[in-house]
């Protein structure tokens, strides 16, 4: 080794410690829960926003390896949140009930969800598909780790997942909001809100997956509706319209998605679900959903009267609690399929 | 592959251990597959572009040295004829056919011409350029017709320079091929250094502040008044932190293998004048223009009308460089105005300051006129980013619309923020972009006409220290995470 390259390597090796020191960090606390497999991927200690595709994926591939495996699986983006898999299992007379959503799931996700259930011969009896609006725009992949799905599941790249699990470490606001977490010994500061979780807030079932925020929960349905309220308000009550997404990949995604079910021999039921503030979703494209799995199964919601009689149930725009989702479930399996009516609070269009 | 990329930060690293491992003998040849590779990252066809290119120019090069009189004017003239054709076909066709069927149209000719469906070589404008100033020193006697055609072809290639410049004289890089460069220290680290700054700008300042000026940009129809000032503002520091930063990264990349590029950016928004910004912006360029266009026209010793007109022609054609739209010609046009204007009213703006009794106050003088030189160059850089004329001049006309009661809502209404100030952008790429920023103005003006890494070197290690990793943090930290392309790529 000559002099200039020794004279290098010893400031070189300096600059890179602090990198190094970050890195040594993020794999020693491993914030995301991506590194490691965990028993409870919502424990107490876990305070950053986890790949909920990941969770569930894992603790469903963890299961099927100790020859464990799960009758009935909800899918479906943060909206399917409020199909709590016991009160599935309750009114839908369902057995050992797993939720297996994914932060915004495209239908992409769905497809290669329904596609390794169907190719390893996983033995699905019931399923339950929520289908928002943003299903329906992604054909592949998303972008940023939350929103990557399972690579075992989906066949993506491990190593890019990995990678933007770094990237996302390093996002300034997440970085110091998490060492000030640490530093202070746990303590939540208003700041952290939309950065990190407080851990406290969420209820987590790891053996269904299930999950709730106990923020939303705990809070009266008076509070609820003001907080939907306003924002309804704010909107002038005009609704946002969705945009027609249908492709011929999509298609023939949704057509492989009914083949694949058919061939497990699950019976299911699709609810088409729109946001708060949202038009139901495209007709076009509904005209397609509904041509391709049979009139029975499809169960399509009208916003018009739930924005004012129903808006204590929710969240927010996009999330609703678990009771609103027990009462669709109950309305799907206490009525004969022709048979839906909508009550004076939702109106159910059924095929 | 962009230097902003993971695959960069794999590949850089990988080359310079192959570089110094190397035998002497076989560097070049490493460094030009290196470059092949790198080129064919983006779009891997349009290599026989370069190619054909290199191959046109090693043979003009040796046929121009061994001619004398006309045939040696020819031999340029074929050379040059077809640098420039290459440019015509790939860069120009498409906007000459548009503006001929346009024309056609309006006279009911009934001529018309079939648009290419051809994607325009990355950097295309840079490494043409490049190897016109090889043959056209060769004919000025100037450089020697180089016989090693891998030592040629890597003067076209080195991948540093070779999708977004600098662009490159023979005189300076081709003999720097035939050195023997072992590792040094210094320049090893210099040139990291230089590299790490390069990367501060583009993904720290030019990557956030994109995301703001996207939005205003991409949808003109849809703001005025405070936010187009804005965006205005930091397109103005995005398009100098995204192209000098791409500048630096190459210089660094260059100088930790012991090659030394020209400079081609010194600190152009300090610049007092427009004449000065150009002798400042992209001086690889301006000075290809003045060694090979403008002394050629006659420069400054012809009369004062031609010598203008000199001016306006060399601006003319640099807009034209840039690229095929209307809109980068009204940008070198409205340069060429600024450049005669300011040339003209030189006499009178002077005895206007002496007069005002500015001269007394040369800090003050120096500010308002780099403040005015600043306004002048953002006012064109409209035109510049703007997708069409009829965009550009949307942006001019609800540039000062409203600003009243876009203040007023500013003061009363906390969710007018997100409209008014950040664009519909994130906050954290706003705060991001608008942080760093003012960290860039602190080094540039702190370090004036100097080098900040120089100064550095020379603090006690605490200070440097902190310095360094103050960078690394930002780069870590405060950068836009997804890669984005550089903006000279596309000329």
């Amino acid at each position: 080794m000559s002099n200039e390259v020794r004279k290098f390597v010893f400031p070189f090796l300096l600059a890179l410690a602090l990198p190094l020191a970050l890195l040594a960090c993020y794999l020693i606390t491993d914030p995301f829960r991506i590194l490691y497999y965990y028993e409870n991927y919502y424990d107490q200690d876990e305070f950053a926003s986890i790949n909920r595709d990941m969770a569930g994926s894992r603790r469903l591939l963890h299961h099927r390896k100790q020859g464990k495996t799960y009758e009935s699986i909800i899918l479906g983006s943060s909206m399917a949140y409020c199909f709590r898999a016991s009160e599935w299992e309750k009114y839908g007379h369902v057995k050992s009930a797993f939720i297996w959503n994914a932060h915004g799931e495209s239908l992409y996700g769905v497809h290669s969800k329904i596609k390794w259930l169907d190719s390893t011969k996983y033995p699905v009896k019931n399923a339950l598909i929520i289908i928002d609006d943003q299903m329906l725009t992604m054909p592949g992949d998303g972008h940023g780790f939350i929103h990557l799905k399972e690579p075992e599941i989906s066949g993506g790249s491990e190593l890019y997942r990995q990678y933007e699990g770094l990237i996302a470490y390093f996002n300034n606001y997440f970085f110091l909001a998490q060492f000030d977490y640490y530093l202070s010994g746990h303590k939540f500061r208003p700041y952290m809100k939309n950065i990190i979780s407080d851990p406290r807030m969420f209820g987590y079932n790891p053996v269904t997956n299930d999950m709730d925020n106990l923020f939303y929960t705990r809070m009266s349905a008076e509070d609820s509706m003001n907080r939907n309220n306003n924002h309804i308000k704010y909107m002038k009550g005009v609704f946002e319209k969705n945009n027609c997404q249908m492709t011929p990949l999509k298609r023939q995604m949704l057509c492989e998605i009914k083949n694949r079910l058919q061939h497990m021999q699950t019976d299911y039921r699709i609810i088409v679900f729109p946001r708060l503030r949202h038009e139901p979703l495209c007709p076009a494209d509904m005209a397609v959903v509904d041509s391709i799995f049979s009139a029975d199964k499809v169960y399509r919601e009208n916003r018009t009267t739930l924005v004012y009689d129903e808006i204590r149930d929710f969240e927010d725009d996009l999330h609703a609690k678990y009771y609103f989702g027990t009462r669709i479930l109950k309305r799907i399996y206490s009525t004969p399929p022709m048979m839906a009516v909508p009550d004076s609070a939702l109106k159910w269009h059924k095929k | 592959m962009l230097f902003n990329s993971l695959e960069y930060a794999l590949f850089f690293p990988a080359v310079i251990l192959l570089y110094f491992g190397l035998p002497y003998r076989f560097r070049p040849a490493m460094l030009l597959a290196a470059s092949c590779l790198f080129y064919m990252a983006f779009v891997p066809v349009y290599i026989l572009i370069l190619g054909f290119t290199i191959v046109i120019d090693y043979i003009a090069g040796i046929l121009i040295e061994g001619s004398r009189g006309q045939k040696r004017k020819w031999m340029l003239v074929l050379s040059l004829a077809a640098n420039i054709g290459v440019l015509a076909v790939f860069k120009y066709y498409n906007w000459i056919a548009f503006n001929f069927n346009t024309v056609s149209e309006a006279l009911h000719t009934g001529a018309r011409l079939d648009f290419l469906t051809i994607l325009l070589p990355i950097g295309l404008s840079f490494h043409t350029f490049q190897a016109m100033s090889y043959t056209i020193e060769v004919y000025r006697g100037k450089e020697k017709a180089e016989r090693n055609f891998l030592l040629y072809s890597l003067y076209v290639m080195f991948f540093p320079q070779l999708v977004a410049g600098p662009i490159e004289r023979p005189q300076n890089v081709l003999y720097q091929f035939r050195e023997k460069h072992d590792f040094n220290y210094r320049n090893a680290a210099e040139g990291l250094k230089l590299i790490a700054w390069g990367l501060f700008k583009k993904i720290c300042v030019a990557d956030n502040l994109a995301q703001v000026v996207a939005n205003v940009y991409g949808h003109p129809a849809d703001y005025e008044g405070i936010p187009v000032l804005i965006s205005t503002f930091f397109f103005a520091v995005e398009i100098y932190c995204d192209f000098s930063g791409y500048s630096d990264i190459a210089l660094g990349s260059a100088q930790v293998m012991g090659f030394r590029l020209m400079e081609n950016f010194r600190r152009p928004y300090f610049s007092l004048s427009v004449t000065e910004f150009w002798s400042r912006w992209h001086i690889s360029l301006s000075s290809w223009f003045r060694d090979y266009v403008y002394i050629p026209l006659g420069g400054n010793r012809v009369s004062v009308p031609r010598y203008y007109l000199n001016i306006f022609i060399v601006f003319m054609l640099s807009g034209l460089w840039h690229g095929a739209s209307w809109n980068f010609v009204i940008w070198g046009a409205l340069h060429g105005i600024y450049r005669v204007t300011g040339t003209y009213t030189l006499k009178t703006r002077k005895a206007l300051a002496e007069a005002a009794g500015l001269t007394r106050f040369p800090v003050l003088h120096n500010l308002l006129n780099q403040g005015w030189t600043f306004l002048l160059v953002s006012f064109g850089w409209i035109f510049f980013r703007a997708a069409t004329f009829a965009d550009a001049m949307l942006l001019i006309k609800g540039m000062f619309r409203n600003i009243g009661p876009q203040l007023n809502s500013l003061l009363t209404d906390p969710g007018a923020r997100d409209n008014l100030i950040y664009c519909h952008a994130t906050k954290t790429a706003f705060f991001n972009g608008l942080g760093c920023m003012l960290v860039l103005l602190l080094v540039e003006t702190l370090k004036g006409e100097g080098s900040a890494r120089v100064w550095l070197a020379q603090r006690p290690p605490i200070v440097k220290w902190g310095a360094y990793y103050s960078l690394i943090l930002c780069l870590l930290l405060f950068a836009q995470q997804a890669s984005v392309g550089f903006i000279y790529f596309q000329f």
